[in-house]
C-alpha cells in the first residue's frame, strides 16, 4: 500500500466530487477558489459544470508558501501574515467552493486553523471545502497535482519523487480547527486518501 | 501586493525608457504573413500606453497599458510586462502582472508566469504554467454577447472569406499535457 502512493499518477474515483460539481450548477453565478496549481483541465471542467457562470480564483498556495521561505510559517502569527499576503481577495468576494485538495497534508493543525480562519471571512452558509488527507505514514514531499477527469474522477499527478512524513490528521482534530465548518461527507478511498467535503 | 486588488502606488520606478508608444519597433518582415507584426526587442524597456493595429511580440519590458483590440499580443519568453492588456488574442510565454482582456482567447504557455485577472471567452492554461489570479467566465460571456449585439445593430460591410469568423464557444480550454 505504501508503494502505491509513490507510483501515481493514476485516475481514481472521487466520492465527493459529484456533489461539489453539481453544486456549481447555476443560478446564481458561483465563485470558486482553487488553492492548487493552475490546470487547464480543471478550468475546463469547472466551466462546464457551472455552465460558464463562474468566477475562478487560482492561488497555488503551497508553491507560493514554499517560495516565501521558512520564516513565513515560523509561528501562527507569521503564518497568518503570510496567508494575508498570499490570499488577499476583494472584500466583497464570497466563495461557494474552496478546493484545498491535499494541502492539509502539508500543514500543521495550527496552520490549518489559521488558513481556514483567514478564508472564513470570505465564506457563507453553504460554502463547501474539499480536502484530502492521507492515512499513510509517508507522502510525496510536494502536494499532488489533481486534475478533474469527469464528474467523479480525479487524476493524481506526482510533482516530485521525494517523500516526507505525513501528519495523518484525524477528522476530529481537523473539525476542531475548522471553525464554522462541519463534515458533510467523508470517504476513505482505496488509495489511502480520505476525501472530505466540509460545509459551513 | 494583492493580485486581485491592484494598488497603483506599488508600481516600480520608471524603467530606462519612458514614453507613450504609438507604434512599437517593427520587426524585420520576411514574408507576407509577417506583415503587420511588430516586436519590442529584449533590450527595450518602455513605460506608457502601447496602441496600434499590428500584431505585437513583446520580448522586452513594458509597464503601462497595451491596447491592440483587433490584433494579437504575444509576451515572449524574455518579455516582462506589468500592464493591463486588451487584444484579440493574448499569449503569455514570459512574465505578466496585470489584467488581461481578450476578445477571443488568452493562452498561458508552460513557460508563462501570470499574476492578475483574465476576461476572455476562451482561456488555455498549459500544464506547468504559473498562474495566480482569477478567471471570470461570466464576464467573458457578457462581453461576447455585447459585441454580438453591437455587430447585429451595425450592418457591416460584406466580409471576405479570410475575414469570416466562427462563433466562439463560451468554454474554457485545456491544452494537451506537456
Amino acid at each position: 500500500m505504501e508503494e502505491r502512493n509513490q507510483t501515481l499518477p493514476d485516475d481514481y474515483s472521487s466520492f465527493v466530487l459529484p456533489t461539489l460539481l453539481a453544486g456549481l450548477n447555476p443560478p446564481p453565478k458561483r465563485t470558486v477558489l482553487d488553492l492548487g496549481p493552475a490546470s487547464g483541465e480543471n478550468v475546463d471542467q469547472l466551466a462546464i459544470h457551472a455552465k460558464s457562470r463562474c468566477k475562478l480564483y487560482i492561488a497555488n498556495f503551497f508553491e507560493d508558501l514554499s517560495e516565501a521561505g521558512p520564516g513565513a510559517r515560523k509561528n501562527a502569527k507569521t503564518f497568518g501574515a503570510t496567508c494575508g499576503r498570499l490570499l488577499e481577495f476583494p472584500a466583497e468576494e464570497s466563495f461557494d467552493l474552496i478546493l484545498a485538495w491535499d494541502l492539509f497534508n502539508y500543514l500543521a493543525l495550527d496552520e490549518v486553523e489559521v488558513l481556514v480562519g483567514h478564508l472564513s471571512r470570505l465564506t457563507k452558509s453553504g460554502t463547501r471545502l474539499m480536502a484530502m488527507v492521507s492515512i499513510y505514514r509517508q507522502i510525496p514531499d510536494r502536494p499532488f497535482r489533481f486534475l478533474i477527469r469527469g464528474s467523479d474522477s480525479l487524476r493524481y499527478e506526482t510533482v516530485s519523487r521525494g517523500l516526507r512524513d505525513s501528519p495523518r490528521h484525524k477528522e476530529i482534530d481537523l473539525v476542531k480547527r475548522m471553525a464554522g465548518f462541519k463534515v458533510e461527507r467523508a470517504m476513505l478511498l482505496r488509495n489511502g486518501i480520505q476525501e472530505y467535503s466540509f460545509v459551513r | 501586493m494583492s493580485v486581485w486588488k491592484k494598488n497603483e502606488a506599488e508600481i516600480d520606478p520608471p524603467m530606462t525608457t519612458s514614453s507613450t508608444v504609438a507604434s512599437p519597433t517593427p520587426a524585420p518582415r520576411t514574408d507576407s504573413k509577417s506583415r503587420g507584426l511588430a516586436t519590442i526587442g529584449p533590450s527595450i524597456a518602455l513605460r506608457g500606453d502601447v496602441t496600434g493595429e499590428e500584431d505585437l511580440i513583446i520580448e522586452g519590458r513594458v509597464e503601462g497599458k497595451v491596447v491592440l483590440k483587433k490584433n494579437s499580443v504575444t509576451i515572449g519568453r524574455n518579455g516582462r510586462v506589468k500592464a493591463d492588456l486588451f487584444a484579440k488574442i493574448i499569449t503569455v510565454e514570459g512574465e505578466v502582472e496585470g489584467d488581461l482582456s481578450a476578445h477571443e482567447e488568452v493562452i498561458i504557455r508552460q513557460s508563462g508566469k501570470f499574476r492578475g485577472n483574465i476576461s476572455a471567452p476562451r482561456v488555455t492554461l498549459d500544464s506547468g504554467c504559473r498562474f495566480q489570479g482569477s478567471i471570470d467566465m461570466e464576464q467573458a460571456l457578457a462581453q461576447q454577447a455585447k459585441e454580438a449585439k453591437a455587430t447585429e445593430a451595425k450592418p457591416a460591410p460584406k466580409p471576405s472569406a479570410e475575414e469570416k469568423q466562427t462563433t466562439l464557444k463560451p468554454t474554457m480550454g485545456a491544452s494537451p499535457q506537456a
